[in-house]
């Protein structure tokens, strides 16, 4: 045996993948048949997907390896309106790596993409994406503000509220702004307009880009209770017309539900334990009283565990992906690195859950 | 008495993994699982359930069609966009009960009293018997708010269960995050034990969960969990939390035998010989060493 002119020969070849993904890229959306030619010349399998605004993206696998995106020719983003949300009942089961990942997959594919991250008790994504901030604002929420001048003491407003966010006492109105909800009912019920309103600042939203991808969260100030005003905000944040990532609070309560509510799709992220199971199962009773087209990505799989397989089955769900249990992965991430550039090998898991993201939203 | 509050700020690093081996190593204690919309406590304690309860948090508003006028008061006023008008149905408007906040404004300003404002069941309570000792739990209904009454409703159920029985101590399984349901967890306990992770989010979350405890001056001790996945994280981790007069109390390794033990039903420290029940004992050994340091 040469094992010398094996390698030679292999190089060559890889060469040759090289020049393909080149030529590829170069075709004009829509020339299919040019790029399959180029493709069968050096032994890469081609697969065509065709996009809502009639330009073709070309994918083209190389069956030893990960997948490798073909940006569309001219450098123009393609625009898609799709809003995803990944969710997931347990915490720390992968919301925000399956998130950032998809947004960069999304980039490279030639979508214009925005990460939102609407855990705004604790945002995690900008570790990842560094992003640069070039917008901050704060949110506030509406809380009474008395007129002691006009004030009757009639307690006509701590009667109305239903969060003992305002009483009446000894001809005195006490208000307790944190209890809050902001209904306005007080306001309405005065009968001599003796209560108007001022915001309280809850926290803040801050908007910037992460290479090509629009990043916007919002931050939650310590010892605040109340989060769904600011998470309202992260969601009417940044750009319409994109494939827009919102990586969701963990639960199944008002946060996940504000957070989700309205998506086109939501992914459910969990891992085959019996605490990732169940907190799924609690998860899938809430998106199915939404009704919200969703699927469920598996995080740190292994071939060996089909606890989360069986699962799906069972319940009848989806099963988009399964992300391995490397360490790798695991370690990019406690380093704040994005597994798409840390971990290229999975590249390819990323970028096929894109493609599945979309299929099962466009149904 | 004392109340100890498992919390974390991030999900997933391993709260309800020590919280239950503190409830086997606590002895006489009494279990809280105040994670109420996504508890898993019950999975590694086998409770037998001895007493259920419907919770009743809040109200919510319903418009009863034959009464209703269609004259959109309710749709201009609510602040929720839980009135929501379809002009194709009749009445025209309804309440999306998973946006209604409970505020019963629509109900007070309707003209026609069409809008019945009455007390809704948000979820169910449990008091059951474990081989440990008693354990206080709770389900949040599907999509139900008043997460944080819900919590302080099972912190008091645990605490009447503790005096009554005099036992030493609550050990509190804490839900994730900073927001509404972990304020409802930790004000007035004794301690917070953070579980961390050794990651960047990990280090993140330990700050702003740290600074809560610090908000609501409840003394706070930190354990790094899995820490081998990254000893300079975790390192990292320890001196932040010391600069910031946290009481670094113990390390947990990165070990199979968690996982195992929760396929099994169990709490870690059922699996007696290995070493991450040890690194579980040390922790529990420090914590109420320091606890009972600080009563005297």
């Amino acid at each position: 045996m040469a094992p010398a002119k094996d390698k030679a020969a292999a190089k060559d070849k890889a060469k040759d993948k090289d020049k393909a993904a080149d030529t590829v890229a170069g075709v004009v959306a829509g020339e299919s048949g040019k790029v399959k030619d180029v493709a069968a010349r050096v032994g890469v399998t081609v697969s065509f997907t065709k996009y809502q605004n009639g330009g073709g993206n070309v994918l083209c696998r190389d069956l030893m390896g990960p997948v490798h995106w073909v940006y569309p020719s001219g450098g123009n983003k393609m625009t898609i309106n799709l809003t995803v949300a990944v969710a997931s009942g347990k915490g720390g089961t992968g919301k925000t790596t399956v998130s950032v990942n998809l947004a960069c997959a999304a980039v490279a594919a030639g979508y214009k993409a925005a990460y939102l991250d609407s855990d705004v008790e604790e945002p995690n994504g900008h570790l990842f994406l560094k992003p640069r901030i070039s917008r901050r604002y704060p949110v506030s929420v509406p809380v009474p503000v008395i007129d002691a001048e006009k004030c009757i003491a009639c307690s006509s407003c701590g009667e109305i509220c239903q969060y003992s966010a305002i009483l009446c006492i000894n001809k005195n109105v006490l208000t307790f702004e944190k209890m809050c909800h902001g209904c306005g009912g007080c306001q309405l019920v005065c009968p001599v307009a003796a209560i108007a309103e001022k915001g309280r600042k809850i926290g803040i939203v801050e908007e910037g880009v992460a290479g090509e991808i629009s990043f916007v969260h919002g931050k939650l100030n310590i010892g605040e209770a109340m989060s769904t005003p600011l998470i309202k905000a992260v969601r009417s944040a940044g750009p319409d017309n994109s494939l827009r990532i919102v990586d969701a609070p963990p639960g199944t309560s008002c946060p996940v539900i504000t957070a989700i509510k309205g998506v086109d799709f939501v992914i459910l992220v969990t891992e085959p334990t019996p605490f990732g199971l169940n907190d799924l199962g609690l998860a899938l009773d809430m998106i199915k009283e939404l009704s919200i087209p969703h699927a469920v990505v598996v995080n740190r799989s292994n071939p060996y565990n089909s606890l989360a397989r069986d699962f799906c089955r069972e319940r009848e769900v989806k099963l988009l992906a399964e992300i391995p249990d490397d360490r790798r992965i695991a370690e990019a991430y406690s380093r704040g690195e994005l597994a798409f550039s840390a971990a290229p090998a999975y590249r390819g898991v990323f970028e096929d859950l894109l493609i599945s993201i979309e299929k099962e939203a466009r149904r | 008495m004392k109340e100890i509050v498992v919390v974390s700020g991030k999900g997933g690093t391993g709260k309800t993994s020590v919280a239950a081996s503190l409830v086997v190593l606590a002895k006489r204690s009494v279990v809280a699982d105040c994670d109420v919309d996504a508890a898993d406590l019950h999975l590694v304690l086998e409770p037998r359930i001895k007493k259920t309860e419907d919770f009743t948090g809040g109200k919510s508003a319903s418009i009863v069609p034959g009464r209703c006028s269609n004259c959109g008061k309710c749709y201009e006023i609510c602040r929720f966009n839980a009135v929501i008008k379809d002009e194709s149905k009749q009445p025209a408007y309804f309440i999306d009960h998973i946006a209604c906040e409970g505020c019963g404004v629509c109900s007070c300003f309707c003209p026609e009293k069409a809008i019945d404002f009455k007390p809704s069941v948000n979820g169910r309570w449990f008091i059951s018997d474990t081989r440990y000792g008693p354990m206080v739990h709770a389900r949040l209904g599907i999509a139900q708010e008043n997460s944080g009454k819900l919590v302080s409703l099972v912190r008091n159920q645990a605490r009447m269960l503790a005096e009554k029985d005099n036992l030493s101590y609550i050990i509190v399984d804490g839900p994730p995050g900073i927001g509404c349901p972990v304020i409802s967890s930790i004000t007035g306990a004794d301690a917070v034990l953070i579980v961390a992770e050794p990651t960047v989010s990990g280090a993140h979350d330990l700050e702003r969960v740290a600074e809560l405890a610090g908000h609501f001056k409840i003394p706070a001790f930190l354990c790094v969990n899995k820490y081998d996945l990254n000893p300079e994280v975790a390192e990292n981790i320890e001196e932040k939390a010391r600069a910031g007069g946290i009481a670094v109390i113990g390390r947990i390794r990165y070990d199979r035998t968690v996982t195992e033990a929760q396929i099994k039903g169990l709490p870690v420290v059922a699996f007696p010989d290995t070493a991450v029940a040890e690194d579980m004992r040390t922790v529990w050994e420090n914590l109420e060493k320091k606890l009972n340091l600080n009563k005297q």
